[in-house]
């Protein structure tokens, strides 16, 4: 496994371009909730108890995996390397705060994801690029198949899978997709679509999930309900709905492009001049101008820089990437500078 | 690994585990929860709680608490309280959190109302424990030939072949 240093200075293998639907869906994920069957769900306190369960949680899960990934303690991290890890879209925000008794696993290319003693005692995580949502699902499964055989899952004949918070029980399974929506938010019809979602029992949020904004319009669409439907079924009407809001966005870039393509490249070359000119560059800014490039090479507005340089500054640009890779990062000021410097790098790279 | 049960309800996990050291004689340990504490009116920081005193009143009968006379304003039945984790229903609904998966045992018909608002079903119907990898191969199977058409439909067949290829290697050889 590549230290979280060597990470925070690449993008994920499951963020990879544009090859399907123009950048609209950047990736799918699966997350399934198991808790041990006769253990105490996990407590507000953390307490010596969970450290020990968790650390044989660990221990037996490697074995029944043969994993060769990372497995760690969270406190044998940084809080700062926790924040990669989340800013990567592999551990949750209540996770990094999870300090004490919490435990992670993460494999080579970053496609599964095993957290101990989050809000459950397990969460199985599998993340695949593009709308690939049953890709996932299966990896998932995969792994549940095999913890399975270390553990007995808490399960009721009536309820399914028991979890802590009852929003989860039944399947325990929340099914994601990421989307970039630039242009149903620039056509005002983002708001329709997001009022839709709810009548079909699905949500959308920021990119790093619950409580997060949605910044760059980057936004993750998932199933709330987790009962009553089986595990296909879940990524089937996903996977329909997305579909549908991916239509929705090429119709409406269509219908931006031939009524105001104008405004379209003024604000693509803006966003180019910010990006390859700026000095200072806040992570908030950079997200807005990169959302900007990606529709600019979606549209054809430009054809540089490439797929590749766009994600790989959406990920390493955040904060607690440029930390762990820039010592000068470390406070607010040095880390707008570097992250200027980063931006502008990698732009001037791949000019023509 | 159940900590010890409240000497005074006999049903609640003890929270409390009091000590009383007297002058002469043996020490006496009084194991209780904290509702039979307060239901006594008994508050750790306003007194020292008499701890050999209470202990004689439980072992004589005297003062089974959970069934002493609870004032007429307190309503709240004192009801189930999950005999693993000590979660009473009304802390659920203040945390939204269940204390263990016995907690959907003990409250059955309450979680099975909180699950229809939520979920409009209290019924799971997808995988189980123990299922085998077909069940999951048939799962992709159907999820990648639900795909497929829609690559079809929206005639991105570039797509649609990398989803055949997938769906042809998941067949079984021969």
């Amino acid at each position: 496994m590549n230290s979280i240093q060597d990470l925070s200075e690449n993008a994920p293998a499951w963020l990879h371009g544009p090859d399907q639907h123009q950048g609209v869906v950047l990736s799918s994920r699966i997350r399934l909730a198991r808790n041990v069957v006769d253990l105490p769900f996990k407590r507000q306190q953390e307490s010596d108890m969970e450290r020990i369960v968790g650390q044989r949680l660990l221990e037996d899960f490697k074995g029944a995996l043969s994993w060769t990934g990372m497995a760690q303690a969270n406190d044998s991290m940084q809080e700062v390397e926790r924040q990669v890890l989340m800013e990567r879209h592999l551990i949750s925000r209540e996770h990094v705060a999870n300090k004490d008794a919490g435990f992670t696993m993460i494999d080579e290319d970053e496609s599964i994801a095993i957290l101990i003693n989050e809000e459950d005692h397990v969460r199985i995580q599998a993340i695949a690029p593009g709308l690939a949502v049953a890709q996932a699902l299966a990896s998932a499964l995969r792994i549940d198949r095999c913890l399975e055989s270390t553990r007995e899952w808490a399960f009721d004949d009536q309820f399914g899978y028991l979890t802590s918070c009852p929003t989860n029980v039944g399947t325990g399974m929340r099914a994601g997709v990421m989307l970039h929506l630039p242009a149903l938010a620039e056509t005002k019809e983002l708001a329709k679509v997001l009022r839709g979602l709810s009548k079909l029992n699905m949500t959308a949020r920021g990119q790093h999930g619950e409580g997060s904004e949605a910044r760059g319009h980057f936004y993750q669409v998932s199933n709330q309900r987790t009962l009553g439907l089986s595990e296909a079924d879940i990524a089937d009407s996903l996977l329909e709905v997305v579909e549908q809001i991916v239509e929705y966005e090429l119709i409406s870039r269509e219908s931006l492009m031939e009524r105001q393509r104008d405004l379209v490249e003024d604000r693509v070359f803006r966003a180019m001049g910010i990006l390859s000119g700026a000095r200072r560059l806040s992570s908030d800014e950079l997200i807005d101008q990169l959302s900007w490039l990606r529709l600019g090479l979606a549209t054809g507005v430009i054809d540089n820089p490439d797929w590749r340089t766009l994600d790989h500054l959406l990920i390493c640009g955040q904060r607690a990437h440029l930390e762990v890779a820039n010592p000068e990062a470390h406070e607010s000021s040095g880390r707008d500078i570097v992250r200027a410097k980063i931006v502008r790098e990698a732009l001037t790279a791949t000019s023509p | 690994m159940l900590g010890s049960l409240c000497q005074l309800c006999r049903k609640r996990p003890a929270t409390t585990h009091l000590t009383e050291v007297p002058l002469h004689g043996e020490a006496h340990t009084l194991h209780a929860c904290s509702s039979c504490l307060k239901a006594m009116g008994l508050e750790l920081d306003r007194e020292p709680i008499p701890v050999a005193e209470i202990l004689d009143a439980a072992a004589s009968g005297v003062a089974p608490v959970a069934q002493k006379s609870e004032p007429a304003t307190e309503t709240v039945e004192v009801g189930k309280t999950c005999d693993e984790c000590g979660l009473r229903w009304e802390e659920f609904l203040e945390s939204n959190r269940f204390g263990c998966a016995n907690d959907y045992t003990v409250f059955r018909d309450k979680v099975s109302e909180v699950l229809k608002e939520i979920h409009d079903t209290d019924s799971h119907v997808g995988k189980r424990p123990g299922d085998g990898p077909s069940d999951t191969a048939t799962l992709e199977k159907r999820s990648l030939e639900r795909q497929l058409e829609a690559a079809v439909r929206e005639e991105h067949y570039e797509d649609a072949a990398r989803l055949r290829d997938r769906l042809s290697s998941l067949e079984p050889e021969g």
